[in-house]
C-alpha cells in the first residue's frame, strides 16, 4: 500500500517537474516556498546515496544469484531514491528562481539533475526489461550524479573550490581591494612564483632566501635586495633589468620571466618605501600602484544604502523640468538631484529638497548661482557622496560646512573663486577623496601647500603654462565668391579673439613683421591673390591661408551658347560660364563645360553698350585626361550679332609631356572697344601631340567662366 | 522472477493509468498557483521586468560621449604596435595566419598580399607602458586615464553593415541605435534637451557616408531618435522664433496645438501623437537651453588652448568635442560624434597623419576637460571605428606610401571614464596583427559592457516588436568584467 502511494507520488512529482520546466520563466516563488527550495542542499544527499546503493546492489545481483533474496529491498531503494531525487529536483527548481543563480554552471546542474530524476524513474520500472538497460542506464545515471554533484558544488562553494588547493595562487585575485596589503597580496605572490623556487631554505642560491620578511630585508651574498624608496638603486630591479643573456639576469634564462606588470609592482612597492605593512587602501586612488592593484584585486563592493526610501509621491512632487530627481537604480533608496537653467535656481529650490535629506547621495549644482550661505542647506544632506559646485557663485568662505558631511567623497569646485585657505577648511573631512579645483585663483604655491593634505587629491586640471605653445589655425577669408563683379570688400577674420592678422594682396608671402595688419574690410577692384596668417602671443603663428579672386567688370544681360557642351559635361549651359563660380580639378563636378566635337561659341549681349578690352577664359589643363587648352580662341564684337568684327585671336601655348595639371586663364586683350554684343569662340585641339597616349585623337576643352573686363 | 518484475512494470491498464495520473493532475493544479497571471496573460511591462527610464542597478556612468572614427582607422598605425611587420616588410602574408579570412572586393583580386609595417614609430607611455604611435601625441599624454582595447572584432567587412552593426547591434539597419536604447532605458536627465544628440564632422581623408539610420529610434518611440546638430551658425535648425512671433505667442500657440493633439489622441489612441506633444514642449524649452550651450564665443583661452583653436570653427571635430562636453555636462545621455575620412585604402601615411591631427588633441582634451570638472567618473568616452585594417598592403607599396584594406578580425578602440579601468591595455593580437590571441571582445560584448556601465542589464533591456523581443545585443553579448573598475 505504501509502495503504491510512493509510486503514485513519483509519477505526480515527474509531472510537476515537467510543468515547472515548461512554465519556468513565468514562475513566481512566494517566500514560504523559498524556504522549501533552500532545503535542496540538504535533501540532495539522499538520492545520491540511495541511487548508487541501489545500482551497486542491482549490478551485484546480476552476477550473484544469492542476492535475489534482497530483490524487494533493492526495489524499495530504487523507489525511494527516485522519489527523493524528484523532490530534490523540485526544490532545486524553486531555489534556482532566487536572485543570484544563473550562468553555465546552473544550466549543467539543472539539466543533469533532471536527467537523473527521469533516468531513475525509468530505471525503477523498466530496469529488468533487458540486461543492457540496467548496465548502461545505471552507468549513465551514475555519470549524471557526478556531473550534477560537481556543478552543484561549484554553485554553492564557488567555481574553483575543488581544485583551488592544487591550482597555483592567482596573485591574490580574490582579495577585496579595501582589505589588501601591498606586500602580502601583490608582491609576495610574485616572489613565490618567480623567485622562491631557487631562493629557499633548500637551495638558497647566492646565499639569498626570499621566504620571510626578515630574509628579504637581509638580502644575499651581493648585498641588500633593495633601497627603500629608490628602485633605481635597488639590486633586485637591477638584476631583473639586466639583458636576458647576462649571467646575473634574474630570473635566469630558461625560467619563467617577470612580466611588465610584475616588474612595475616591485618597482612601485620599493618606491613607496618597501613597506611590508602598507595597505592598498592607504594609497591615493590616482597612484600608479593603486591602479595596478585595482586591476588585479577584487573591486570594492558597491555601496549598499541602508536608509529607507523616500515616498514616491514626495519625489515626483519635487521633480520638475529644472530640478530632476531620480533614484540611483531601480532597487536603491538613494537619490540623485540635478539642477538645470540658472534662472530657475534659488536657495528655496534647494531648501525644498530637505524632505529628501536622508536619501540624496548626489547633488549636481554646476553653473547654478549657489551662494555661500546656501552651503548651510547642503550641509543638512548628510548622506551626500558627490557634490558638484563647478562655476557656482560660492566664494569659499563657508566651505567648512561641507567638511562636516560624513560621507562626501567627491567635491567639484572648478571655476569658483575659492582660495587655498578656504580649501584648508576641508582638511578635517574624514571622507573626502577628491576635490576638483581647476580654473580657480589657486597659485602654484597654494597647490604645493595643498599637497600636504594627504588624504585628499586636489585635481588641478589643465595648465596651459605646462603645455608647449601650439599653432594657431589659419584665418578665414569670408569672401566665398571666387569671381567678383567690378569690386569687392575683402573680409578676413579669425575665430580666436585677440589675434593679429597680417596679409598680402599680391600673392607674396606674408611676413610676420612687414606685411600689413588687417584692421577691417579692404576694398579691392582688381584680380588678386590674398594670403593671410594669424599671430598671437603665446601661440605659434598660423599656416597661411590663401584665396585667388578673379574680376569681371561687366555682367552680360544675356548669354547664349550656340552649341551646347558635350552631353556629359553640359553644366547649366551658358549660365555656368557667367555665374561667377569656379570649378576645381574635378571636371565632372558640373561646374565645368566640356567641348570635344564642336567649338564653344558663346554670345554675350548687353542692353547698354560696354567698354571692353580683355576677355578671359578660365580653362582646365589635365593632359592625362585628354584635356588641353583650346587650339584657338577668337573674340568677336559689335553692336549686334549681325555686325561682329574679329577683335582678337589667340593661340595658347600647348603643354609639354611633363606639365602638371593646372587651371589656366587665357587672356584675349585688344584696344578698348564699345560693344553691345560679344562672341567668344574656343576651338578644341584637333590632334593630340605625338607624345600623348591618345596621339592623333581630338582633345577636350574645359571652360568654367568667361570674364569680361 | 525477472519476468514478474517486467510484467509488473508493463502491466498497466487504463484505470490504473488514470488513477495514477490523478495525482499528477493535482500537481499541475498546485503548480499553477505559482504563476500569478497564468490566465490573465502576461503584460508586456511584466515581461520586461522593469519600468523603462531607471537603471536596473547602480550605474558607474550616467552619460556617454562616443567619438566614432568613421571609415575605420588603422590599428597598426595607432594603438597596436607590430614591429614584426616592419621586419617582414614586403613578404607574403602566410596562409596559416590568414586562415581563409574573406576579403573585400577591393583586394580579393590582388595576386599578392605583402605585409607592410607602420610608417610611424611607436613609443611606450603611462603606467601600463602602452604602445602608442607618434601620430597621437596628445592621446599619449592621457594614457593613464584611458583603457585601450586591442582585441575588438566584428562580423561585417564593409563600412555600412559594420557601422550599423556597431550602432544598432544588427547589420541590416532599422533597429534602434545605441543612443536610442539608452534614451529608452534611462530616460533623459535634462528634460530641456534631447537625450540623444548627433554631431558630424569630416576630415580630409578618404571618407565614407553616415546616414540617419545610424541614429534612428527604430521601433522605439520616436522621442528616442538622435537629434542631429548641424555644423553651421545655428546648430539646431528652426529653433528661433520667426520674426513677429514672441515667446508668449509661441506659448499660446503650443497650448492650443496641444489641446488639438490631445483631442486627436483621445480619438485615435496613436502613441505617436502624445510623443509629438512632448516633442513640441521640449522644443519650446530647448529655445532657451540650446543657445546657451552652443554659444562657444564665451569659452576661455585655456579651453581654446586645450582643445586647439579649431574648436571655434563650427563643424570641426574639435568644435564638436567641445560641444559634446557642453551637452553632456547639461545632461544629454548620449552624444554621438562621427568623424569621417578614415578609410585609407591608399595614401595611408599622408591621410592618416591628417586625420590624426584633426582628432588627437580634441579627443584627449575632452578627457582632460571632463576630468578637471569632476565629470569623468560619470561620463563614458569611447573612441574607435567600425573595424580594423589589414596588415598587408592594398595597391602599390612603396617605402613612403601604401594602403590597407578592411579587416574585421581585430582592431583597437579606447574607452575612458564612466567606470572603465583607467590606464589599462586589454587584449592582444598575434605578431602579425591579424588574429586575436588573448581576450577577444565582440561588438555585442562591447555593447553589453557599455550598457552594464550605465546600469542596464543588456539581457533585460528589451522591447517587444512584431511578436518578438529585441535587444541591442540581439541574442549574444557578454559583459567584459575585466574592463570595469
Amino acid at each position: 500500500m505504501l509502495k503504491r502511494l510512493a509510486e503514485n507520488f513519483l509519477i505526480a512529482a515527474n509531472i510537476f517537474i515537467l510543468f515547472l520546466i515548461v512554465f519556468y520563466t513565468q514562475l513566481h516563488i512566494p517566500a514560504w516556498l523559498q524556504v522549501i527550495g533552500r532545503m535542496h542542499p540538504l535533501l540532495l544527499h539522499f538520492p545520491i546515496v540511495l541511487l548508487i546503493l541501489a545500482l551497486v546492489l542491482d549490478l551485484l545481483m546480476l552476477r550473484n544469484e544469492a542476492m535475489r533474496t534482497y530483490a524487494s529491498l533493492i526495489n524499495t531503494l530504487w523507489l525511494t531514491g527516485a522519489l527523493t531525487a524528484a523532490i530534490t529536483a523540485i526544490m532545486g527548481l524553486l531555489l534556482s528562481k532566487e536572485e543570484g543563480y544563473s550562468g553555465g554552471a546552473l544550466g549543467w546542474h539543472k539539466w543533469s539533475g533532471l536527467a537523473i530524476v527521469w533516468l531513475a524513474s525509468a530505471l525503477y520500472w523498466y530496469r529488468y526489461f533487458r540486461r543492457g538497460v540496467i548496465v548502461t542506464g545505471g552507468l549513465v545515471m551514475a555519470a549524471g550524479l557526478a556531473v550534477a554533484g560537481h556543478f552543484g558544488a561549484n554553485l554553492t562553494h564557488g567555481n574553483d573550490f575543488l581544485l583551488a588547493p592544487v591550482t597555483p595562487q592567482q596573485k591574490g585575485l580574490n582579495v577585496p581591494i579595501e582589505k589588501a596589503v601591498v606586500f602580502d597580496h601583490l608582491v609576495k605572490p610574485i616572489l613565490e612564483q618567480k623567485c622562491n623556487g631557487c631562493h629557499n631554505a633548500a637551495k638558497a642560491k647566492g646565499e639569498l632566501r626570499m621566504e620571510t620578511t626578515e630574509q628579504l630585508k637581509k638580502g644575499g651574498k651581493s648585498g641588500a635586495l633593495f633601497v627603500a624608496g629608490n628602485p633605481d638603486a635597488s639590486l633586485m630591479l637591477e638584476r631583473i633589468h639586466l639583458p636576458l643573456e647576462e649571467k646575473k639576469h634574474m630570473p635566469p634564462k630558461g625560467k619563467t620571466q617577470l612580466d611588465n606588470q610584475e616588474i612595475a609592482i616591485l618597482r612601485y612597492w620599493i618606491q613607496h618605501g618597501a613597506d611590508f605593512k602598507m595597505k592598498v587602501a592607504s594609497l591615493p586612488k590616482a597612484d600608479s600602484l593603486y591602479r595596478l592593484a585595482a586591476q588585479m584585486l577584487k573591486p570594492p563592493p558597491r555601496e549598499n544604502f541602508t536608509f529607507a526610501a523616500a515616498p514616491e509621491a514626495t519625489i515626483s512632487q519635487l521633480n520638475n523640468n529644472y530640478r530632476v530627481i531620480y533614484p540611483l537604480s531601480r532597487t536603491s533608496p538613494a537619490l540623485v538631484a540635478n539642477f538645470y537653467n540658472k534662472t530657475q535656481y534659488s536657495a528655496k529650490a534647494l531648501e525644498e529638497l530637505l524632505p529628501l535629506k536622508k536619501q540624496l547621495v548626489e547633488l549636481h549644482l554646476q553653473k547654478m548661482p549657489v551662494k555661500d550661505e546656501d552651503l548651510a542647506i547642503i550641509k543638512q544632506f548628510t548622506n551626500l557622496r558627490v557634490l558638484n559646485l563647478d562655476y557656482s557663485a560660492i566664494t569659499g568662505k563657508t566651505l567648512g560646512d561641507l567638511a562636516t558631511l560624513p560621507h562626501l567623497h567627491s567635491l567639484a569646485l572648478s571655476g569658483t573663486k575659492i582660495t587655498a585657505s578656504h580649501l584648508q577648511q576641508l582638511k578635517n573631512s574624514k571622507s573626502l577623496e577628491e576635490v576638483f579645483c581647476w580654473d580657480t585663483p589657486l597659485t602654484q604655491q597654494d597647490q604645493q601647500q595643498l599637497s600636504l593634505i594627504k588624504n585628499i587629491r586636489f585635481e588641478k586640471g589643465f595648465d596651459p603654462a605646462k603645455q608647449s605653445p601650439i599653432k594657431l589655425n589659419p584665418p578665414i577669408i569670408e569672401n566665398d565668391q571666387p569671381v567678383f563683379l567690378a569690386k569687392q570688400t575683402l573680409v578676413i577674420r579669425h575665430p580666436v579673439k585677440g589675434t593679429e592678422i597680417r596679409y598680402t594682396l599680391d600673392g607674396s608671402d606674408v611676413d610676420s613683421l612687414l606685411s600689413p595688419v588687417y584692421k577691417g574690410p579692404v576694398e579691392v577692384d582688381s584680380a588678386l591673390t590674398v594670403k593671410a596668417r594669424a599671430y598671437k602671443s603665446g601661440w605659434y603663428g598660423s599656416d597661411v591661408t590663401q584665396s585667388r579672386f578673379l574680376k569681371t567688370t561687366w555682367k552680360p544681360d544675356s548669354a547664349v551658347l550656340l552649341k551646347p557642351g558635350n552631353e556629359k559635361y553640359t553644366g547649366e549651359g551658358s549660365k555656368t560660364l557667367t555665374d561667377r563660380q569656379i570649378g576645381g580639378f574635378d571636371f565632372g563636378s558640373g561646374k565645368w563645360l566640356g567641348f570635344k566635337f564642336n567649338d564653344m561659341e558663346l554670345v554675350l549681349l548687353f542692353h547698354e553698350p560696354v567698354k571692353v578690352q580683355t576677355i578671359t577664359l578660365n580653362t582646365l589643363r589635365l593632359t592625362k585626361s585628354y584635356i588641353f587648352p583650346p587650339a584657338r580662341v577668337e573674340v568677336w564684337g559689335g553692336r549686334d550679332p549681325a555686325h561682329l568684327q574679329l577683335l582678337k585671336r589667340v593661340q595658347p601655348s600647348m603643354p609639354g609631356k611633363d606639365d602638371p595639371g593646372a587651371i589656366q586663364n587665357i587672356d584675349c586683350s585688344f584696344p578698348e572697344r564699345t560693344v553691345s554684343c560679344i562672341k567668344v569662340v574656343a576651338v578644341p585641339l584637333q590632334k593630340l601631340p605625338t607624345w600623348h597616349e591618345g596621339k592623333g585623337q581630338k582633345a577636350w576643352v574645359f571652360v568654367d567662366e568667361v570674364l569680361i573686363n | 522472477m525477472d519476468k514478474e518484475f517486467l510484467e509488473h512494470g508493463l502491466n498497466m491498464n487504463r484505470r490504473k493509468f488514470l488513477s495514477r495520473l490523478s495525482l499528477g493532475l493535482g500537481s499541475v493544479a498546485l503548480g499553477s498557483l505559482l504563476i500569478p497571471d497564468l490566465l490573465s496573460g502576461g503584460s508586456d511591462a511584466e515581461e520586461m521586468g522593469f519600468p523603462p527610464g531607471i537603471p536596473h542597478f547602480a550605474p558607474k556612468a550616467k552619460r556617454v560621449i562616443y567619438l566614432f572614427q568613421n571609415g575605420a582607422p588603422s590599428q597598426l598605425e595607432s594603438f597596436d604596435y607590430k614591429p614584426m611587420l616592419r621586419q617582414m616588410m614586403g613578404q607574403e602574408l602566410p596562409a596559416s595566419v590568414r586562415r581563409g579570412q574573406r576579403l573585400t572586393g577591393m583586394t580579393s583580386g590582388q595576386s599578392s598580399f605583402p605585409l607592410v609595417g607602420s610608417f610611424y614609430d611607436f613609443k611606450q607611455y603611462g603606467q601600463a607602458r602602452a604602445w602608442i604611435s607618434d601620430l597621437f601625441p596628445y592621446t599619449a599624454k592621457v594614457v593613464d586615464d584611458i583603457c585601450i582595447i586591442r582585441s575588438m572584432f566584428t562580423e561585417a567587412i564593409n563600412h555600412d553593415p559594420a557601422l550599423t552593426f556597431f550602432q544598432t547591434g544588427a547589420q541590416q539597419g532599422n533597429r534602434p541605435s545605441m543612443g536610442a536604447w539608452l534614451s529608452y532605458g534611462l530616460g533623459s536627465e535634462n528634460k530641456n534637451l534631447p537625450a540623444f544628440c548627433v554631431l558630424l564632422s569630416r576630415g580630409r581623408g578618404n571618407g565614407q557616408g553616415v546616414y540617419s539610420k545610424l541614429w534612428t529610434n527604430g521601433f522605439l518611440d520616436s522621442i528616442h531618435q538622435g537629434v542631429q546638430f548641424s555644423s553651421g551658425e545655428s546648430p539646431v535648425l528652426y529653433l528661433n522664433n520667426p520674426p513677429g512671433m514672441d515667446s508668449t505667442g509661441r506659448r499660446k500657440m503650443l497650448d492650443k496645438l496641444a489641446e488639438l493633439n490631445d483631442m486627436s489622441y483621445k480619438e485615435f489612441g496613436d502613441p505617436e501623437i502624445s510623443t509629438k506633444i512632448r516633442q513640441y514642449e521640449m522644443a519650446y524649452r530647448m529655445q532657451t537651453a540650446v543657445p546657451d550651450i552652443t554659444d562657444l564665443s564665451k569659452e576661455s583661452d585655456d579651453i581654446i588652448k586645450l582643445y586647439g583653436p579649431n574648436c571655434l570653427v563650427p563643424g570641426t571635430f574639435a568644435s564638436n568635442c567641445l560641444l559634446a562636453r557642453k551637452l553632456s555636462e547639461n545632461g544629454v545621455r548620449f552624444v554621438q560624434l562621427y568623424h569621417q575620412g578614415w578609410d585609407q585604402h591608399g595614401n595611408l601615411p599622408n591621410e592618416m597623419a591628417g586625420q590624426a591631427r584633426d582628432v588627437d588633441q580634441a579627443s584627449a582634451a575632452l578627457i582632460t576637460d571632463l576630468k578637471q570638472r569632476g565629470l569623468l567618473d560619470e561620463t563614458l568616452v569611447i573612441w574607435g571605428g567600425e573595424f580594423g585594417r589589414t596588415n598587408y598592403c592594398q595597391g602599390k607599396m612603396t617605402a613612403e606610401n601604401y594602403g590597407r584594406d578592411h579587416h574585421p578580425r581585430c582592431f583597437s578602440v579606447w574607452m575612458a571614464g564612466g567606470g572603465v579601468k583607467p590606464g589599462v591595455v586589454y587584449g592582444e593580437t598575434d605578431d602579425f596583427g591579424y588574429n586575436i590571441v588573448k581576450d577577444p571582445v565582440h561588438v555585442h560584448d562591447f555593447q553589453a559592457t557599455v550598457l552594464h556601465l550605465l546600469g542596464l542589464n543588456h539581457e533585460k533591456l528589451v522591447f517587444k516588436h512584431l511578436g518578438r523581443r529585441y535587444r541591442l545585443t540581439d541574442v549574444a553579448g557578454k559583459v567584459v568584467d575585466n574592463l570595469i573598475a
